[in-house]
């Protein structure tokens, strides 16, 4: 079962009025599928269009033309989002709020509720190396890699079928990139298809089972990586997604 | 309609830890302590006086916390980014609006209980008994905050935060002056039937007066400040109709904004 369904996607965005209400086509008609159980990369270079798709995936832009469903449904549905943890790049969050009270707020939103929701929260924070002593501090105090930690806590303490991650390392020192990528290999390794965007080339090498990369809104490979990796039609036969990027880059 | 609760009360925690509502708090209850001497100065009854005064402060505060904070509500979460891992949740748009909306609405329920309070007090430091209608005017106070916070959060629904305290703003006095607008102009009219030679001021002026009159909500309905002051009667069912007015621009409002907030796209 695909998880993740987009078929000719375009989204077009509208400058404002200080722009002479020019259209921007950020991605343009690419097509791919998240299959259940992958772990799966979805790189460019900045504007390629990523977080514009994620978005969408998401329900929180429309789509211009073509067709996106997230776990069968049209993302705008609400009901395709019960299964699905997401944590938008460099997430913000209300710094009014203690990490608890955030991570009590999403994780009630997301139908985890009474005695579950502390276990949930415990084992989230757990995962994502959430210190519980940041939990009771308000947000505005946390550092950006704390907020990003806590970012993955509150995708991932539902339990979700499918996680759709933005640049998750975004903003994150050696350490912090170490243990995201962790967690994300054990929730991968426990059944929940991962979707993530990112710069980091060399963990998607390492960690992803599927990848697409998009250059300029449009879709240039998609598929298994090893099949990435190993195109017979390169006659300089590129095994780094750093080389096979950049000459995309360079096609587009 | 769980999540509906816990992004109101989501909503609600926010407002009471913003210290802007204290801020207006304070000025409100600086106002109100003034009108002791504001009743001392006038040549009225000091009662009456520190009795309308403060009810219009009411009111006039409940503009500001609709202006500063209930324009913000929305914003503030597009601004912050808050509102992607909000929606990304499996919540409807209208429930947010609608969320934020309650949760704001709670803080003018414990406003209007704070303010309604410290006139109890200002009148009992002042040696007058505290009339038990002027609840009636709390009341009607709270409808007027809780219809002026609906357009606020309409306007913020889909245009800027300067703009759209400009247009709630706008709103506020075109609803209190339209009703003595087409007033005044019935009287023009009669005037000028009775002087000869006087020219009829031209018939898009009565018309923009009455379309200004009919297409906004009538705020002026729910002031009773004269009826409670003055001790007049309150025709029979007053508030009924005075509430229904409320309940009813408050739910058209809110679904126009949803239907906005649900067509936009967060970039």
């Amino acid at each position: 079962m695909n998880l993740v369904e987009i078929q000719n996607f375009s989204k077009v965005y509208r400058l404002g009025i200080e722009h002479g209400l020019k259209k921007v086509e950020a991605v343009k008609s690419i097509s791919l599928t998240v299959p259940e159980g992958a772990l799966y990369g979805f790189i460019g270079p900045n504007g390629a269009g990523k977080t514009t798709t994620i978005k969408t995936l998401m329900g929180l832009l429309r789509p211009t033309s073509g067709t996106v469903l997230l776990m069968g449904k049209n993302p705008l549905d609400p009901a395709s989002r019960v299964q699905v943890g997401f944590q938008p790049e460099q997430p913000y969050f209300y710094d009014y709020l203690t990490g608890q009270e955030l991570l009590s707020f999403y994780g009630r939103l997301s139908g985890v509720r009474g005695q579950d929701l502390s276990k949930s929260i415990e084992e989230a924070c757990d995962l994502c190396k959430v210190d519980p002593s940041w939990l009771t501090r308000r947000l505005r105090t946390y550092s950006k890699g704390m907020s990003q930690r806590l970012g993955l806590a509150q995708a991932v303490l539902h339990k979700p079928k499918l996680l759709i991650l933005d640049e998750p390392m975004s903003g994150l020192d050696p350490m912090g990139r170490r243990d995201v990528r962790l967690a994300m290999l054990e929730l991968h390794k426990a059944g929940t298809t991962i979707f993530y965007s990112s710069h980091v080339l060399s963990d998607v090498e390492e960690v992803c089972t599927h990848a697409a990369m998009v250059v300029r809104g449009t879709l240039r490979r998609e598929g298994l990586l090893s099949e990435i990796l190993n195109n017979p039609d390169d006659p300089e036969h590129r095994q780094k997604l750093e080389d096979i990027l950049a000459r995309e880059v360079e096609l587009a | 309609m769980r999540e509906l609760i816990w992004i109101a009360l989501s909503s609600f925690r926010e407002t009471v830890r913003d210290k802007i509502l204290y801020t207006l708090l304070f000025f409100v209850l600086l106002l109100f302590a003034f009108s002791i001497l504001l009743g001392e100065w006038s040549v009225f009854s000091q009662q009456k006086v520190i009795t309308d005064f403060s009810l219009g402060v009411m009111s006039l505060g409940g503009l500001a916390i609709a202006i500063f904070i209930g324009v913000g509500l929305i914003q503030k979460e597009i601004q912050r980014k808050t509102i992607l891992t909000l929606l990304s949740k499996p919540v409807h748009r209208w429930q947010f609006l609608v969320g934020k909306y309650l949760g704001l609405v709670m803080v003018l329920v414990l406003n209007i209980l704070v303010m309604t309070a410290a006139l109890w007090l200002v009148l009992k430091l002042s040696g007058f008994p505290f009339d038990p209608r002027l609840l009636l005017a709390s009341y009607e106070t709270f409808w007027e905050m809780a219809v002026i916070t609906a357009v606020a959060l309409f306007f913020s629904s889909f245009s800027t935060p300067v703009v759209s305290s400009l247009l709630t703003f706008a709103v506020f006095l075109a609803s209190h002056l339209s009703g003595g607008i087409l007033q005044y102009l019935e009287t023009m009219k009669k005037a000028v039937g009775k002087i000869p030679g006087a020219t009829p001021l031209p018939a898009y002026v009565e018309w923009t007066a009455k379309t200004v009159r009919f297409a906004l909500p009538d705020l002026e309905i729910f002031n009773i400040r004269s009826v409670v002051v003055h001790s007049l009667p309150l025709p029979d069912m007053y508030l009924v109709w005075s509430t229904l007015h409320g309940i009813g621009w408050t739910v058209f409002l809110m679904a126009l904004s949803s239907v906005w907030f649900s067509r936009r796209d967060f970039v």
